[in-house]
């Protein structure tokens, strides 16, 4: 206590010190004085008087140090003194430090930019209830490359759900686009549907009213809503008002009855949902074919939380256990033999969420973690660069550190003093990089995001970023810093106080440690370009690959019938006449339309029985399918080999037609 | 100087504390002489070593200082015992006199033995 008191007012001791010293003096003055008097009434004359008192003091100003240093903190003191000392030479040196600043800035930048995402894709924690307790089910078949699928029909999660025995609780949600205009422009919200015990087993509270419960969730239910804390924010400016009144989405309408804490995103890394609803509610959106009982409807995720004491060869021992049955409860009926054998080889199996279930790390973990590895080169390159120019300032500050070195300054006070300097530098660089690192994280989700699929990562720089950045502006400093330090400060005194640095006899070894620094950097430059070049070769590659249609002036645009409110029977002539208008447009050469957009990521599959001598069966009969209008051809350019596309005259009421392509006729109709 | 003996480090504080006990309220030059005095000039203080201590004894708490007048109306700063620093003495003395009671049986005169 007393030690920590007497190291609080030492601080303090930095602050005032001009007073202080006065003080001091005085004190020692009115000593002295004492002293001398003393001494003349012993009979001792004035200059004996005086000279007495002052030897027995042990000399004024080396008292006067002592009593500083005991007064301040030495160490810290000197530090300081470095910093100031450090920032002067480095303005003195605009242009040297403005090069150093920036380049220490891009290097730490890029490295924090990447660290920040790699952080919130895959190391940081979900902000629920003991996350590391949560495992994601998916699903292995018997044929290869069907292995940790993690997409599940709801009869199988309602089975899931019934026999497991090995989860404290178990959910499942699935996503969905709303849109939240009756009619006209469409706004869109992300939907989240959520199984009854979702908010109570991941144990997310919420920030106003109350979140979905298993009695939300019954079916025939009328649904309810539960916002995400900032769709709140955002669309009803976090009003209270907002609770009990209703949401549109789809045109169907819901009661708002609460909003989920704040950092809850859902527990999919990379998106984010603004309304969440319980599964049940999706019986209103699906009309006669209801996904609840749907077999072969793949919507849902399942996510389980670990009973206390259950490790994961026990879990994947149940859960391997329980699948014959799940799934010989779930087969889909409208399936061939085959491929109803197959689907009951389908075993449950897991994997761990605690970090979040995501699609998004499973693409991006090896880039992020290749592109770490780029940023930590390119930060090493910076590294060499700048203990390059370090060198080379050090040739010109030799005179300045002889002269130092003169007047008995220690080796290890020039070094100290030098690496001061470098970590002032490194600092400096790490607080311009943490600005180009917000700048560049933002922009790398922004180019993984798409129009249709939007990236939504929680980039907020936790202290595992900033523990990060400080670390390795710390060892940049160090990197660069060390070598040059130790050169700099290794001078001949002779020669350099004569000015002859011409004929100093170390100047040869002087270049052994640039040879290195330059020769370190070539390598690595020479690995970097390597690596871009092999990069910018798979993105011409990408960029120019063949899709099987031109992409050249083509415009997409979506509509949405069924939530403006056109009865079925309507749609088909509703967009006729969208068609005609966008055709009778001047600028328009062909329109077509599709229902499923390509490349877009949707899909629409189904097995068909190929009326030929041998078809094929199993996944090999596994065909993308796909409704499109007449124009859809000429639109894209695709080029119809064999026969005729469709027309005007194939209507629904004329035969029944269907246009294949080269692959499938290849594989189907040998 | 030579058969003086310095005062090593972590007595004089001690010393100080007592001086400032028995006397009062003084300044650093009384200090110095009165620890003389008491040593009947067997211990030299380097009057400079003195100030650096009563600095650290101040920063600890165990003594105050203010400026006063000397007796011949000079002005000096008079440092006194703070309640820490009376307490700190007894706790001082109390270990002092057990380390030199070990000491003390350690150099007891040495038994006769063949």
């Amino acid at each position: 206590m007393r030690k920590l008191r007497a190291w609080f007012l030492r601080l303090a001791g930095l602050l005032g010190k001009e007073r202080r010293d006065r003080e001091m003096t005085e004190e020692l003055e009115s000593h002295l004085q004492m002293h001398i008097e003393d001494n003349l009434q012993r009979g001792m004359t004035p200059e004996a008087a005086r000279r007495d008192a002052l030897i027995k003091l042990g000399g004024i100003e080396s008292t006067k140090e002592r009593y500083r240093d005991r007064r301040g903190l030495p160490g810290l003191e000197t530090l300081l003194q470095d910093m100031r000392y450090g920032a002067r030479m480095l303005r003195k040196n605009p242009v040297f430090t403005a090069v150093a600043v920036i380049t220490l800035a891009l290097g730490i930048g890029a490295n924090t930019a990447i660290f920040s995402l790699l952080d919130s894709v895959v190391l940081r924690f979900l902000p629920v209830e003991h996350p590391e307790q949560l495992v994601q089910i998916t699903r292995r078949g018997p044929e290869p490359g069907h292995e940790g699928v993690p997409v599940f029909t709801n009869p199988i999660w309602e089975q899931v759900r019934d026999q497991q025995d090995v989860f404290s609780g178990a959910l499942a949600f699935g996503a969905q686009q709303f849109d939240l205009a009756a009619g006209g422009e469409a706004h869109y919200a992300k939907g989240l549907w959520v199984s009854g015990d979702f908010f109570r087993t991941l144990g997310v509270r919420a920030a106003a009213g109350r979140l979905i419960t298993v009695a939300d969730d019954q079916r025939g239910c009328t649904g309810v809503a539960v916002l995400s804390y900032t769709f709140w924010q955002d669309h009803f400016g976090g009003a209270a008002s907002a609770l009990g009144s209703r949401i549109s989405l789809d045109n169907h309408s819901y009661p708002v009855i609460g909003v989920s804490a704040p950092g809850f995103y859902g527990v999919e890394v990379g998106t984010k949902f603004d309304v969440a609803l319980p599964f049940c509610a999706t019986a209103v959106f699906d009309g006669a074919r209801p996904r609840l009982d749907h077999r072969s409807w793949w919507w849902l995720s399942i996510v389980g939380r670990l009973k206390p004491g259950m490790d994961p060869a026990q879990l994947r021992a149940r859960l391997e256990l329980i699948s014959p049955r799940v799934f010989a409860a779930t087969v889909p009926a409208n399936w061939d033999i085959a491929n109803q054998k197959n689907y009951q080889k389908w075993v449950l199996t897991s994997a761990s969420v605690s970090t979040g279930s995501s699609g998004l790390r499973r693409q991006f973990e090896r880039p992020l973690q290749t592109l770490m590895g780029v940023v930590g080169i390119v930060l090493l390159i910076a590294c060499a660069n700048i203990a390059g120019l370090m060198l080379a300032r050090a040739a010109t500050r030799q005179r300045e550190m002889a002269v130092r070195r003169a007047v008995g300054a220690s080796r290890l006070r020039l070094i100290r003093q030098l690496l001061t300097e470098c970590l002032l530098l490194s600092t400096a660089g790490a607080l311009l990089g943490i600005l180009f690192a917000r700048w560049g994280s933002v922009l790398l989700v922004h180019f993984i995001s798409t129009a249709r699929d939007q990236v939504y990562l929680d980039l907020s720089f936790d202290w595992r970023v900033l523990a990060f950045t400080a670390a390795i502006s710390i060892l940049t400093a160090v990197l660069f810093g060390v070598l040059p330090a130790f050169r700099s400060t290794r001078v001949s005194l002779t020669s350099a106080m004569k000015g002859s640095l011409a004929i100093d006899p170390e100047r040869h070894a002087r270049f052994r440690p640039r040879r290195g620094i330059v020769a370190s950097q070539v390598a690595l430059s020479l690995v970097l370009l390597v690596g871009a070049g092999l990069f910018l070769r798979s993105f011409v590659k990408l960029v120019t690959l063949d899709l099987g249609f031109d992409r050249e002036n083509v415009l997409m645009m979506h509509t949405e019938a069924r939530t403006a409110g056109i009865p079925p029977e309507k749609w088909m002539a509703t967009w006729d006449e969208i068609d005609r208008r966008l055709s009778s447009l001047p600028a328009v050469v062909s329109v077509g339309r599709s229902l499923i957009t390509p490349v877009s990521g949707g899909e629409w599959d189904q097995y068909v029985q190929a009326d030929s001598p041998n078809p094929p069966s199993g996944a090999a009969s596994d065909v993308y399918l796909n409704g499109i209008s007449p124009g859809y051809f000429k639109s894209l350019r695709i080029a119809i080999l064999a026969g005729r596309g469709f027309t005007r005259q194939d209507t629904a009421t004329s035969p029944k037609i269907a246009v294949i392509n080269q692959t499938m006729a290849r594989k189907l109709l040998r | 100087m030579g058969d003086k003996a310095d005062v090593w480090q972590g007595t004089l504080a001690l010393m100080v504390l007592r001086t400032l006990d028995t006397l009062g309220p003084l300044h650093g030059y009384g200090i110095a002489r009165r620890i003389e005095q008491t040593s009947e000039n067997l211990l030299s203080v380097n009057y400079g070593t003195l100030y650096p201590a009563l600095l650290k004894l101040e920063q600890e708490g165990y003594i105050a200082s203010e400026w006063g007048l000397s007796d011949n109306k000079r002005r000096a700063k008079y440092y006194k015992l703070t309640r820490a620093g009376r307490k700190q003495l007894e706790r001082e003395i109390q270990g002092w006199g057990q380390a030199t009671a070990i000491v003390a049986r350690f150099l007891a005169p040495k038994e006769q033995s063949s």
